[in-house]
């Protein structure tokens, strides 16, 4: 298992993952993250279990209390070999599967406001006051027993799943255009029950040629923006995107280049989160 | 009409400006919400920075993401209370003070809250005062961040201005400016002890309405459409057309005012 975010206990600004030949008829897979241009902090989390098939990435609420902390469990937790993912895909259980990626984050955050002095008296109210994190969440289980492969997936928030099949964008979760991303987004909270939101929930099969992506929200709104303009736009993502999953990009300078509309259509500024694998 | 996209995030490569325009006028002393206006009050300003705070926190430490002006305004004259970038107002409260709390785990545990904002109220309505000083300090702003989220100006008043054509024209020059990104936001809270006949972000007033009501509904900003999931999610009855004024405002009313004009530009 890949856990970008567990180096040396900090997230570096950019993190990118290997191409390489995998399981579960993908041909090529990448993933990365890169932080806010400006903040030295990246608050998305990017997690990849190849041998399990399991895919995730979460987006971490900026304005909440230590969001990537939870960020970081959440797609952890999802990813684990022996995770029982199962209650995570009913909404009247996934609460139970939320239980350990919240214990974990109240324990680190509990260490983390431990005994700070008087200069730190917010951080100390915050967590005293029962301040959440919050954050979205991605995530992809590759079937591998199933031919065609299938795949089932869960998702909260703003963060985007695309399913790319001839050239077009099949299906995609939750967010259907680039006009309904927005400052707000749902996500999962650090505490039970404090957000009243649920998590949904798709599954599909895979065809020899497909793409799919997981991507945190600027990304993902990046891409729609591509899949409305011009035929040609269009292409030239798919072209990215294909050769991205190869390692033929790097990601990183890609998301500066866009941030300055090298990209004739601008990416915005923000954290990003990105998987994408074909088939 | 709020004119812009109102589409930027807040953040310490590109900052906001937050301002409040505090009443101290002589009729603050009256009771409110179980205490008097000017203690509710400063109490609500004092959460905006708190809350402003907390959205700047990366990881322990603060993000320089806004600047915070509050402009305390009575006794004929509108003077600068709080000014600077969130990380140095986060690092210098007037005060510390410590309350016993309930904790997440139920127990009583001793807490310290950062004062900024202490309870005053003396004189007139000088809202022109208020709103001119505003503007110069939003136009300095604007000048060195172009492209910022457009800044948010939260007035929390009980009455009416000394000279109301004046401060219509004053609020009207400020809600004029603008970034790259929209027009100014002019929010304006009324405050007053009759929750029973409270106006919450309304879209129009009745035709009834006290000139002071028409007054403050015609210098507050329309909340842009796509904040308005802001507007709901801090538990306001807004809807499309929905101006971001409050008239005869409780304290509960106050409060989610403020949390949606602190939420402003910030990524949730």
């Amino acid at each position: 298992m890949v856990l970008l975010w567990d180096l040396s206990g900090k997230c570096p600004e950019y993190l990118k993952g290997d191409s390489i030949n995998t399981a579960n008829g993908i041909k090529s897979l990448n993933y990365g993250i890169v932080a806010r241009s400006g903040e030295t902090v990246c608050q998305d989390a990017v997690c990849v279990n190849e041998t399990a098939g399991k895919y995730a990435v979460a987006d971490g609420v900026s304005t909440s209390f230590f969001p990537k902390i939870f960020a970081e469990k959440l797609v952890n937790e999802f990813c684990l070999d022996e995770a029982d993912n199962d209650c995570l895909y009913d909404e009247n259980t996934f609460q139970q599967w939320l239980a350990r990626p919240q214990g974990e984050w109240y324990e680190e955050v509990s260490r983390i406001t431990k005994d700070l002095p008087d200069s730190k008296w917010h951080i100390t109210k915050s967590f005293l006051s029962g301040e959440p994190a919050g954050s979205t969440l991605v995530g992809l289980e590759m079937i591998s027993s199933e031919k065609p492969s299938k795949y089932r997936g869960v998702i909260i928030g703003d963060s985007c799943f695309f399913h790319i099949r001839d050239g077009q964008i099949f299906r995609s979760y939750l967010v259907k255009d680039s006009e309904a991303f927005g400052n707000f987004t749902e996500s999962f909270a650090s505490y039970a029950n404090i957000f009243d939101y649920n998590p949904s929930c798709f599954e599909d099969t895979v065809e020899l040629g497909d793409i799919l992506v997981l991507g945190t929200d600027k990304i993902s709104e990046w891409i729609f923006k591509h899949s409305e303009a011009l035929p040609g736009k269009w292409k030239r993502c798919l072209r990215w995107l294909r050769n991205f999953s190869q390692g033929k990009y790097d990601l990183e300078n890609f998301v500066k280049n866009a941030r300055n509309a090298v990209t004739d259509i601008e990416l915005v500024n923000d954290d990003v989160g990105l998987i994408v694998m074909t088939f | 009409m709020s004119v812009g996209n109102y589409n930027k995030t807040v953040g310490s490569d590109n900052p906001s400006m937050f301002v409040i325009l505090l009443d101290q006028s002589g009729s603050m002393v009256e009771d409110f919400a179980g205490s008097d206006k000017m203690t509710r009050a400063a109490q609500a300003v004092n959460r905006v920075i708190a809350e402003l705070g907390r959205a700047s926190l990366k990881e322990s430490e603060h993000s320089p993401r806004c600047r915070i002006e509050v402009i305390g305004y009575g006794n004929e004259s509108a003077e600068s209370i709080v000014s600077g970038m969130i990380t140095d107002v986060m690092a210098h409260p007037t005060e510390l003070v410590s309350e016993e709390v309930v904790d997440s785990k139920g127990g009583l545990t001793e807490m310290k809250s950062g004062i900024w904002v202490k309870p005053k109220a003396n004189g007139g309505t000088p809202m022109t005062y208020a709103y001119e000083r505003a503007a110069e300090k939003v136009s300095a702003w604007i000048q060195d961040h172009p492209d910022c989220f457009p800044p948010v100006v939260i007035n929390i008043t009980d009455g009416e201005p000394n000279r109301p054509e004046s401060a219509k024209a004053a609020a009207n020059r400020l809600m004029e400016l603008a970034s790259s990104d929209g027009q100014v936001l002019l929010m304006n809270a009324h405050i007053q002890e009759t929750p029973a006949d409270s106006i919450l972000v309304p879209v129009s007033l009745p035709e009834s309405i006290s000139p002071s009501a028409k007054f403050l509904f015609d210098i507050s900003s329309e909340i842009p459409d796509n904040l308005l999931a802001n507007a709901i999610s801090s538990g306001l009855p807004a809807g499309k057309g929905s101006r971001a004024f409050l008239y005869r405002a409780n304290a509960e009313a106050l409060i989610k005012l403020i949390n949606f004009g602190s939420s402003m530009g910030f990524k949730r």
